[in-house]
C-alpha cells in the first residue's frame, strides 16, 4: 500500500525546516564559500602556478562545489533526526503509515535538494569571477549527484545512530573534514608528500574531486573510470547499509 | 460484536546489557468496536509500552496484535490508517506551527486540503486562537490537546490515548471529556490510559486494571469500582482543640488524626448526608479526596 502523498509530505516537511533557517542551512556555507574564494582564489591565486593548464581558480571552483554538496547533503538528514530525537517527535515519525523505503526516499530527497542548491549557489557565485571549458557536462551533473547521494545516505545513517549533535560533530571534524581537504579540493593529491600522499589514495574524496574537476576543466589525476567505479560502488554500499539501518530500527524503536 | 483491538499473548522485554524488564507479560485484552474503554495502571505498570507497540515505536518479543481484525505486524500501513495515537510523552516540532503541524498530518495520510476539519478541531480542543502559534511556545496543557489533536486529523477509527489529561486543566479536562464522549458517540472506539479513577468512572463502560505487565481486574467499571470498595476520605480542620467526637459522626468512621483534625470516610452517595451532618460543626477548612489508584492496587495485590 503506496502512499506517495504521505512520501510528499514527508520531504516537504524537510525542506521547509532547511528553509525556514536559511541562514545556516544555505547562507552560511555558500558565505563559507565565498570566504575560500576570497583567501585562496583573490588573494593567493597570481602567486601559485597554474596546474596543468588551467589557473588555480578554475583548479579550485570544482573543490568547493564539491565541499558544499558534501557539507549539505550530510547535515540535511542527520541534524533533522537529530533534533527529531531531541524534541520527541521520533516516534511521530515512527507511527505514520510510511514505509521504511517511502521515508527514506523523502528524506534522501530532501538533502539532496539542499545539497544542490548550496552547490549550484556556489557554482553561480564563481562564474563571476572565472569561466570553464565543460569538458563534459553529463559527467558534471552525474557525479554530482552521486556525491550528494553518497552523503545524504551517510548523513541519514549517522542521525540514527547518533545520540546527540556531537556524535554528528565527531564525523564532520575527524572524518568529513580531514578527507575533504586531503582529497585535494586546494592543490593536486599528486603534490602530497609521502604518507599524506599514500593515505590520500584511499580518499574517496579524491574520486570525487577528480570527476567533478575533469567535467569542468578536463584535466584528470585519476583515470575517469576508475574514480567513477569508485564512487558508485560506494555510494551504492552506503545506501544499502543506511537503508537497512533505517529498517532495522536500530536506535530508534525499543 | 466486532473486536477493535485484539491483543493475544503479548510479551514485551526490555533489556539493555544486565538490565531487563519483563514489561508485558502474556498480555491479553479484547476491544469491542465502539467501546469507550479504560486501561488503568500504576507506574511502570506497562500501560505506556502496550500503547507504543500498537503506534509503532516499540517492538513487541512475541505474540499477536490485530486492529479491526488487521495483523499489525502483516499490515503495518493500514493499521496506522486506522489508529490514532495521543502518547504520553508531550512533544513538539520548533519549526512549524499549530496548523502547519496538523496540515502536515494529514498529508502523512494522504489527505489533501484537510482545514476545514483541522479548524473544526482545534475549536474543540479549545486551541482555535493558538492556530498560527509556533508549537514550542505552547504551555504543557496546550502541548498536549495538539497531540490530541494530530491523533484526530485522519479522522481514525480507533482512538488510544495514553493519560490525555494529564496537566491539563479542571474546566479544559471537562471540554475533553465532552469532546471525547461525543466522537465515541459518533462511533469512535476509544482506549485510554489514565491514573484517575474519576476519568475511567465517568467516561468508560470497562475498564482494565494492568500491573506488573498483565491484567489483574477486568470488568464494567462501575462493578470494578463498586467491588473494590469505592470511598471518600474528608479531613475536617477546626480552630479549637476537638474534644469528644460528636456522635452523628461516628455513621461516617469519624477519626481524630490530631487535636485539630478529623477524618471522615464515606462512600460518594452519602455526601449529602454528610454536608448536613456538618452544619453546625464550623470547620475552618475541608479537604476532600477519594481512593488513590495505589489503595486500589493495594487491594488488589492483597486479594491475589
Ligand atoms: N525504553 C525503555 N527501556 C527500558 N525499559 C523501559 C523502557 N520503557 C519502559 N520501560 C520499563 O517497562 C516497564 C513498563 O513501563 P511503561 O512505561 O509501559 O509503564 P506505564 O504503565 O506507562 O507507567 P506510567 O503510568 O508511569 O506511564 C517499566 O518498568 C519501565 O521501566
Ligand atoms: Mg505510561
Amino acid at each position: 500500500m503506496a502512499n506517495p502523498r504521505g512520501t510528499w509530505t514527508l520531504f516537504k516537511r524537510e525542506t521547509q525546516r532547511f528553509l525556514k533557517v536559511y541562514m545556516q542551512t544555505i547562507l552560511a556555507p555558500v558565505v563559507n564559500n565565498l570566504l575560500y574564494f576570497a583567501v585562496f582564489g583573490f588573494s593567493m591565486h597570481k602567486a601559485i602556478p597554474d596546474i596543468q593548464g588551467i589557473t588555480y581558480l578554475q583548479f579550485m571552483v570544482p573543490g568547493l562545489v564539491i565541499m558544499g554538496l558534501v557539507n549539505n547533503a550530510y547535515q540535511n538528514p542527520s541534524s533533522s533526526i537529530i533534533l527529531m530525537k531531541y524534541q520527541g517527535i521520533i516516534g511521530d515519525l515512527l507511527s505514520i503509515p510510511l514505509k521504511t523505503y517511502e521515508i527514506f526516499i523523502a528524506f534522501i530527497s530532501s538533502a539532496l535538494l539542499r545539497s544542490f542548491i548550496v552547490g549550484l549557489v556556489t557554482f553561480i557565485t564563481a562564474l563571476f569571477f572565472v569561466s570553464f571549458p565543460y569538458t563534459s557536462v553529463p559527467l558534471i551533473l552525474i557525479s554530482a549527484f552521486l556525491v550528494s547521494l553518497f552523503f545524504s545516505f551517510l548523513g541519514l545513517f549517522v542521525g540514527i545512530w547518533a545520540k546527540e549533535f556531537d556524535n554528528q560533530m565527531f564525523i564532520q571534524t575527524f572524518l568529513i573534514m580531514p578527507l575533504t581537504f586531503l582529497g585535494g579540493v586546494f592543490y593536486p593529491v599528486s603534490s602530497l608528500p609521502g604518507v599524506i600522499g599514500t593515505i590520500a589514495k584511499f580518499d574517496p574524496i579524491v574520486h570525487m574531486i577528480n570527476l567533478l574537476r575533469y567535467g569542468f576543466t578536463g584535466i584528470q589525476e585519476i583515470s575517469i573510470s576508475l574514480s567513477m567505479t569508485v564512487l558508485v560502488t560506494i555510494t551504492v554500499a552506503m545506501g544499502i547499509i543506511s537503508y537497512f539501518t533505517l529498517r532495522s530500527g536500530w536506535k530508534l524503536k525499543n | 460484536m466486532a473486536t477493535a483491538i485484539s491483543i493475544k499473548n503479548v510479551h514485551k522485554i526490555y533489556s539493555k546489557g544486565e538490565n531487563t524488564t519483563h514489561a508485558l507479560k502474556d498480555f491479553s485484552l479484547e476491544i469491542n468496536s465502539g467501546e469507550f474503554f479504560a486501561l488503568l495502571g500504576p507506574n511502570g505498570g506497562g500501560k505506556s509500552t502496550l500503547i507504543n507497540i500498537i503506534a509503532g515505536p516499540t517492538k513487541k518479543n512475541s505474540g499477536t496484535i490485530k486492529i479491526c481484525g488487521l495483523d499489525i505486524d502483516t499490515h503495518r500501513e493500514e493499521t496506522k490508517f486506522m489508529i490514532g495515537v495521543v502518547p504520553q510523552e508531550v512533544n513538539f516540532d520548533s519549526f512549524f506551527n499549530v496548523n502547519e503541524v496538523l496540515t502536515f498530518c494529514s498529508g502523512y495520510y494522504g489527505i489533501k486540503n484537510n482545514q476545514n476539519y483541522i479548524d473544526e478541531i482545534l475549536e474543540k480542543l479549545n486551541l482555535e486562537d493558538k492556530k498560527f502559534a509556533n508549537t514550542r511556545a505552547l504551555s504543557g496543557g496546550m502541548k498536549r490537546r495538539l497531540l490530541i489533536a494530530k491523533a484526530l486529523v485522519h479522522k481514525p477509527k480507533v482512538l488510544i490515548l495514553d493519560e490525555p489529561t494529564a496537566g491539563v486543566d479542571v474546566e479544559l479536562r471537562h471540554n475533553l471529556w465532552v469532546y471525547m464522549r461525543e466522537l465515541n458517540k459518533a462511533g469512535l472506539t476509544v482506549l485510554l490510559t489514565t491514573h484517575y479513577l474519576e476519568e475511567a468512572e465517568s467516561l468508560c463502560r470497562r475498564t482494565a486494571i494492568i500491573n506488573k505487565g498483565t491484567v489483574v481486574a477486568l470488568d464494567d467499571t462501575k462493578k470494578l469500582i463498586k467491588s473494590l470498595g469505592n470511598y471518600k476520605e474528608m479531613t475536617l480542620n477546626f480552630k479549637d482543640k476537638i474534644g469528644k467526637i460528636p456522635e452523628h459522626l461516628e455513621q461516617f468512621k469519624a477519626k481524630k488524626i490530631s487535636d485539630y483534625d478529623l477524618v471522615l470516610t464515606f462512600e460518594p452517595k452519602e455526601l449529602n448526608k454528610v454536608l448536613t451532618a456538618l452544619k453546625d460543626l464550623n470547620p475552618s477548612d475541608i479537604e476532600l479526596q477519594s481512593q488513590s489508584l495505589e489503595d486500589v492496587f493495594l487491594k488488589l495485590t492483597y486479594r491475589s
